[in-house]
């Protein structure tokens, strides 16, 4: 099923990849993408590293094979595609290009770490975007390595975005227990959940035609910031503040 | 991956964001706690040098006794602190700021006296826990700031301050599990160990750092259920 009302803007992260291969499998696909490319051909945060190992990974009956470009995915699905060229979502490029699209609904799935401004937020569109981690309570950055760390679990949550990040409505959630391999979250398990979750709202936007259904309030809740590499290492191997003993034995 | 890659660069003149890094395995810890060793040793010899010179804020014969005490349990530094009577602040009354002004080095100072004496209270807390947010952000610490900490002025070199903000951190955080506290005492702990350099010849900010570096590492550890196999 083509959803008329959404446009996918993505850049070739791990992320956009998961997001497109999931739509191809539920078979609820957008209207049109708008790929955004970098002129100078520079990969941006987010991009899976050339040569870096990235074997796929299951969930919820997804599955997600992250060395096949989006453009490839799309192209499998029937998708048309517009190239645009630049990666500064609050750029006028970007900005123009999404503008001029009829879509009321924008799947954002930019390059890693960035923020939407004021500016693009403000032409009228409604932007979805999928948060990797379980809200309220996980907030900012890389939170779904602090909830392997306090619960041993991940989680992901479908926002509408507002200026206030990862504090818009949410629209859909789930928990999802600690991956088979922890080390391939970033590249894989992160946005394979985000993905699971991508599905549960373009199933409901299908039902319903519009994004204005909620399951639950964004408010309160911990922000986050990016995980330091050995806190990363802590979690991924098994690490946590709910599994403490008395402490190490080692001098 | 061989070396810890966060410590050789001076994160005071190129900060480091951390994104995506690579999975190294129990290695990549190992490789942590020798560089944290390497550091503590050079901040040692710096307080060491020092000696008890009476006019440094935290002597060093001081540091001598709370050091190894703070690798172990961080509750029982906190009372070597509070007998470091040479630390304490002229007042007890919170430092007076000239009109919209925020100088951080005496509200640090202050913060920290009541943090290692168990007095800490919401003024504290929400110093400690907002400067833990704006070094997260900006990655760099003013002398000076605008009302509510909106505008920062003056040079960001000052590991002095980097050394009082970690040392607070890290004793503040000593009740419960504070991810978002320890997150911020690990990058802290990576732009002192970045700037031995500067400390060598701060005897004062190296006790703190190293104080620092003892509390870093005993939470870290505290992680692992069955002991840190990697040490």
């Amino acid at each position: 099923m083509v959803l008329m009302n959404l446009v996918f803007l993505a850049a070739d992260t791990a992320r956009s990849r998961a997001y497109a291969q999931a739509m191809l499998q539920s078979g609820f696909l957008p209207g049109h993408a708008l790929l955004l490319r970098d002129p100078a051909g520079a990969a941006g945060p987010g991009t899976i590293p050339a040569g870096a190992r990235a074997d796929g990974g299951e969930a919820e009956g997804l599955r997600f094979a992250p060395e096949e470009p989006v453009a490839e995915t799309l192209a499998r699905a029937g998708v048309e595609i517009s190239e645009v060229p630049s990666t500064d979502v609050n750029g006028p490029t970007v900005m123009e290009a999404v503008a001029a699209r009829p879509e009321p609904y924008v799947l954002f799935s930019g390059p890693g770490g960035v923020i939407l401004r004021a500016g693009i937020l403000g032409l009228g569109k409604r932007f979805l975007h999928v948060h990797g981690g379980w809200l309220p309570d996980y907030k900012g950055s890389t939170t779904n390595y602090y909830s392997l760390l306090e619960e041993d679990m991940c989680g992901a949550s479908a926002i509408l975005m507002t200026e206030a990040v990862d504090c818009g409505p949410v629209l859909a959630r789930r928990r999802f227990p600690r991956p088979e391999r922890p080390e391939a979250l970033d590249y894989v398990y992160d946005s394979l959940f985000r993905a699971r979750v991508l599905v549960d709202v373009l199933e409901r936007l299908a039902e319903e035609g519009n994004l204005d259904f909620r399951v639950a309030d964004n408010a309160g809740g911990r922000v986050f910031y990016i995980m330091h590499p050995v806190l990363r290492h802590v979690a991924i191997l098994g690490g946590g503040t709910g599994r403490r003993a008395e402490g190490p034995e080692c001098a | 991956m061989t070396g810890y890659p966060y410590t050789g660069e001076s994160l005071l003149a190129r900060p480091c964001r951390y994104m995506y890094p690579p999975y190294g395995g129990t290695a990549f810890l190992a490789a942590w706690a020798r560089d944290r060793r390497r550091c503590a040793e050079a901040l040692s010899a710096v307080v060491v040098q020092a000696g008890p010179d009476p006019d440094l804020a935290l002597p060093g014969a001081c540091l001598a006794v709370l050091e190894p005490l703070a690798g172990e349990w961080v509750d029982r530094a906190a009372p070597v602190l509070q007998r470091c009577a040479a630390f304490a602040p002229a007042s007890e009354a919170a430092p007076e700021n000239a009109g919209n002004e925020l100088r951080l080095e005496p509200l640090l100072r202050a913060a920290l006296w009541r943090v290692a004496r168990g007095a800490a209270g919401d003024a504290e807390a929400g110093l400690l826990r907002r400067l833990a947010r704006k070094f997260e952000v900006a990655k760099l610490l003013h002398p000076v700031y605008g009302p509510d900490f909106r505008q920062g002025r003056g040079p960001t070199d000052d590991v002095g301050l980097y050394a009082l903000l970690a040392a607070g951190l890290g004793l503040f955080a000593r009740a419960g599990e504070d991810l978002v506290l320890l997150n911020a005492l690990l990058k802290l702990c990576d732009l002192l160990c970045s700037e031995t350099g500067p400390l060598s010849g701060r005897a004062e900010a190296s006790a703190l750092a190293l104080l620092a570096l003892r509390i870093e590492d005993w939470r870290v550890r505290r992680l692992f259920p069955e002991g840190a196999a990697w040490c």
